[in-house]
């Protein structure tokens, strides 16, 4: 025997600590966060620096970004990038990147989804 | 101090019988007990590993599953830490003997990874399972962030695309072996090498399955032995190790440094070194993790080359997921660390299934298994003790 049950889950989701890097996201803007003691930054922002240190402050990168390595096929095009002022590296969701460009720039993203996209540096772009 | 007598794994597969999750945890701990020599009501602690209640649709599981089994009054709980769960959980089993909680232990994984959602729905979830706020909004699957890695192991290690589709050959080979294994077949490098790209450079051909099963083992404290089970091998040792969940924030993307980790510690534990493992299943949820693990572990000194010198094949020196691992045999998540468990166990005991069996049984054997890309990673090393 075999019974479908859907299960419909809303959820009402806050960030906290983290609220300034969501909604730099929904803007566009790369906002990180810098260690306070020994002046890493990071990007994804970490609430622990890998020096241990719990004190930091956000700021804003330029938003550009390099990318290190892509991957592509049906689940999608994303890559390992590392942002202007960042010292960690972040796995990002491509839009619109040629097989050969590996800069990019931080694009707004749809309200609902929080998501950190990148759409490749052109004329126009920067 | 801590015996493995008892062990089972269900098929691993798709199933289409109308069983549920509870009546394959019913099938392997009965199995195990048997095993065992052991009566249910001399179980007294109860640890199941499940990863999500989104694939069980049900919470406190342990609860339900203590009651299904007979077992009552006794500790009972669920150990959960993604693809780790299932050697978590033998991890805590481990724990509750040697503190003298526990005389006999039962540990249970299991998930119903295949047939109860859609296989969007179970991708969609497990892209939760790396960091929500980052990864899961971003939608990168399990498959994008593993490709990632990889492509760094392989410009760093000479690791190809040839290697990548041996070892899916290899390990598909020895599931054909077993009875019990999900995808028992013989791919050509061809098939592997034109198969669909889902996250280059993996295929789809190099990736495990999602599927539904149980496992279990029953641990024991030395002094409760039962007089039957007196050549069940030992754990001698367990490590555990966590990396930064944000595969960027890593200071070798391409590295599972908690591998290492873990390792390091388990061997302390069991007083032996990487070198002297005879045998190992590991965590292949891709073909390149396999080699990813292999390096992290310390098994090999080149694990290329000793990859393309067939060590780790079954009739090597050092075989490697003689099961079909993940790829071949199947991957029911929270079954899957103590399947392997189970499987190191009876390979040292000259138990295992017929044609997969060794001859030359080593003295040591190595489970080893990561939730996330290498994030969370738990480590057994088991002795064998048939001579």
């Amino acid at each position: 025997m075999i019974i479908k049950q859907k299960l419909d889950l809303n959820y009402t989701l806050s960030f906290g600590k983290m609220t300034r890097w969501v909604s730099g996201l929904l803007e566009g803007k790369a906002i990180a966060l810098k260690c306070s003691q020994c002046e890493k930054s990071s990007f994804p922002p970490q609430r622990i620096c890998d020096c241990s240190s719990s004190k930091n402050e956000w700021f804003e990168l330029s938003g550009k970004a390099n990318i290190l390595v892509k991957t592509s096929g049906v689940d999608g095009d994303f890559a390992i990038a590392k942002f202007e002022g960042s010292d960690n590296s972040a796995v990002v969701r491509l839009k619109g990147f040629k097989i050969d460009e590996m800069n990019g720039k931080i694009s707004s993203c749809d309200p609902s989804k929080p998501s950190l996209n990148l759409i490749p540096i052109k004329s126009g772009n920067e | 101090m801590t015996f493995v007598t008892g062990y089972n794994l269900t098929q691993f597969n798709r199933r289409k019988d109308g069983s549920s999750f509870r009546d394959w945890v019913s099938e392997t701990f009965e199995s195990s007990l048997e095993t065992s020599s052991l009566d249910r009501r001399d179980i007294d602690t109860l640890i199941v590993s499940s990863e999500s209640d989104f694939f069980t649709l049900q919470l406190n599981p342990a609860s339900v599953i203590a009651d299904d089994l007979g077992l009552f009054n006794i500790e009972a709980l669920r150990v959960e830490g993604g693809g780790a769960s299932g050697q978590l959980a033998v991890h805590a089993g481990v724990k509750s003997i040697l503190s003298g909680a526990s005389k006999h232990v039962a540990i249970i994984g299991f998930d119903p990874s295949a047939s109860q959602l859609p296989s969007e729905t179970i991708k969609k979830l497990y892209s939760y399972s790396f960091d929500a706020w980052t990864d899961g909004m971003n939608g990168v699957s399990a498959t994008a962030l593993y490709a990632l890695s990889i492509q760094i192991f392989m410009s760093e290690t000479g690791l190809n695309e040839y290697d990548l589709a041996n070892l899916t050959i290899n390990n598909r080979e020895n599931a054909c072996l077993n009875p019990g294994a999900h995808l028992k077949i013989n791919h050509s490098q061809d098939e592997i090498l034109n198969s669909t790209i889902i996250s280059s450079p993996y295929r789809r051909l190099h990736c495990s399955p999602l599927s539904d099963g149980a496992a279990s083992i029953i641990l024991s404290h030395k002094n409760y032995i039962p007089s039957k089970r007196k050549t069940a091998p030992e754990v001698i040792g367990i490590g555990s190790a966590n990396d930064r969940v944000n595969l960027g924030a890593r200071l070798e993307m391409g590295e599972f440094n908690s591998k290492t980790i873990s390792m390091k510690n388990a061997c302390k534990m069991a007083d032996i070194k990487p070198s002297e493992i005879g045998l190992a299943e590991l965590y292949d949820a891709y073909a390149g993790a396999e080699f990813q693990a292999i390096k992290a572990l310390g098994l090999s000194s080149n694990f290329l080359k000793d990859f393309r010198n067939r060590r780790f094949h079954k009739e090597g020196e050092m075989p490697i997921n003689l099961s079909g691992g993940l790829m071949g045999q199947g991957a029911p998540v929270g079954a899957t660390g103590v399947g392997q468990t189970a499987t190191c166990s009876m390979l040292l005991e000259g138990e295992y299934h017929d044609e997969l069996q060794i001859n030359n049984i080593p003295k040591y054997a190595l489970a080893d298994t990561h939730g996330g890309i290498g994030t969370t990673s738990a480590t057994s090393i088991l002795e064998s003790n048939i001579n």
